[in-house]
């Protein structure tokens, strides 16, 4: 078993100031046009222009690269093959590798300009059904508390001689262990429900995030649209 | 934050699926979601967080399997205890994974969401129509391993039948590459679901055992 997986901060910086409804808002269009970039030149740019805004967001470069990295090896297949099976397939697979890269990327702004609670409460007011955001919410709640709580278990496990084979008794002890996390969970779950029943909670979701509107919102939003409306049709003339 | 993913997952990368599967794949995310929300009493939410979290970390565990290593998927187990909720679990799991992993593709979200969201809501109902005959694990594994073989299929066949590749290579690679999964959640499926059986059998839908 190996874990990779911690909550973060937030820097500030001018993207942690705009407000997240403006911010999602002109990401999810980014999104949409880069997914419809069919050259590699105008996905380049967009490519660079998700950088820009990993930079305008102070994330920091090793988050960055390491991302890059990431989203570089699930592409990975895809450009190997495509070069040898498709005329032009170089030419393909650039693109596809740009597209993938910069959408991750892009997701990465979301992620790392503002905490995850407020980017829900903002995809809400974006109208995503209120009882989707509150399982996120609940889902990504619960799984910090079950990366901690498969700490415990594995120390737990170690201390007992426990050593991750190709065994059956690996797979009985993985899969009994992951069967006592949920029951666990699911406990934990219960009181918390139970807990929030009590205050009065009736299913409808309710959030302290409060967001206004500036004219610098408004502006970045625009500025964010313009240029990636301009890649396209870029892409499209070429 | 990030966790390398695996290059072929059972999740599709951005870039490689044609438009009109993407779209295709947004079109069954959407009516999976509502159909799935159809009548949802609030008291449902919480154990949906919390498989919806399970379902979201298991990308992170990798298990041994000879001189590789493999995660799970639990989209069987999602299905076995949620029925006919699993879609919300996966469609939000499956967002959270491509956030903060950037395992899987906002393009691909909606393929993705039912190439796991088909099998799950299937191992739910042939979950159901096993616990009388056979024993929990015995259930659990084969809606595991029924669930995984599905899941690597579709996925398989999504790759062969939308991706920018036309030579079916890929798609090919992918399906041996994930054999490993389908034994390993059979397996994995099976004993959580005799730990449930004996500690949580309502969220098995049937009776203590």
């Amino acid at each position: 078993m190996t874990l990779a997986f911690r909550d973060t901060a937030v820097p500030p910086s001018p993207l942690s100031r705009w407000d997240t409804r403006w911010k999602l808002a002109a990401v999810l269009l980014a999104g949409v046009a880069v997914v419809s970039l069919r050259s590699p030149y105008p996905a380049g740019v967009a490519l660079a222009g998700a950088v820009g805004l990993c930079s305008l967001g102070r994330i920091p470069p090793l988050v960055l690269l390491s991302r890059l990295g990431v989203l570089l090896v699930a592409v990975l297949p895809m450009m190997a093959v495509l070069p040898l099976t498709v005329e032009g397939g170089t030419r393909t697979a650039v693109t596809v590798a740009l597209r993938a890269v910069t959408l991750g990327t892009l997701a990465l702004v979301v992620l790392r300009t503002a905490p995850l609670g407020h980017t829900l409460a903002a995809a809400h007011r974006l109208y995503v059904p209120g009882v989707l955001v509150q399982i996120a919410q609940l889902a990504y709640r619960y799984s910090l508390l079950f990366f901690a709580e498969t700490r415990r278990l594995r120390i737990a496990l170690r201390t007992r001689g426990f050593r991750a084979t190709t065994t059956a008794h690996t797979y009985r002890t993985l899969g009994s262990s992951a069967g006592t996390l949920l029951v666990r969970g699911g406990d934990q779950a219960e009181r918390v429900a139970d807990a929030m029943r009590a205050r009065g909670f009736d299913g409808t979701y309710h959030t302290l995030s409060a967001f206004r509107t500036t004219t610098a919102d408004v502006a970045g939003f625009v500025v964010v649209l313009a240029v990636f409306a301009a890649l396209v049709l870029w892409d499209r003339l070429a | 934050m990030t966790a390398p993913a695996p290059p072929f997952a059972v999740h599709i990368a951005d870039g490689v699926l044609t438009a009109p599967w993407q779209t295709g794949g947004f079109v069954v995310l959407a009516a999976g979601v509502a159909l799935a929300l159809l009548k949802i009493d609030e008291r449902e939410i919480p154990r949906v967080g919390v498989l919806t979290a399970a379902f979201f970390v298991a990308s992170q565990f990798h298990i041994p399997f000879g001189v590789i290593s493999v995660h799970l998927l639990l989209n069987g187990l999602v299905g076995v205890i949620l029925g006919y909720r699993a879609p919300l679990a996966i469609a939000v799991g499956l967002t959270l994974q491509t956030l903060l992993f950037a395992h899987g593709g906002w393009g691909s979200l909606g393929v993705n969401f039912a190439v796991l969201a088909v099998p799950a809501v299937l191992a739910g109902i042939g979950y159901r129509l096993l616990a009388r005959r056979v024993s929990p694990f015995v259930g659990g594994l084969l809606m595991g391993l029924a669930t995984a073989a599905l899941t690597v299929l579709l996925n398989a066949a999504v790759l062969y039948f939308g991706s920018v590749d036309p030579t079916g290579l890929v798609a090919g690679v992918s399906l041996v590459a994930h054999l490993p999964v389908i034994v390993l959640e059979g397996v994995g499926v099976g004993f959580a679901c005799r730990v449930l059986a004996k500690a949580k059998p309502e969220w098995l839908g049937v009776p203590s055992a």
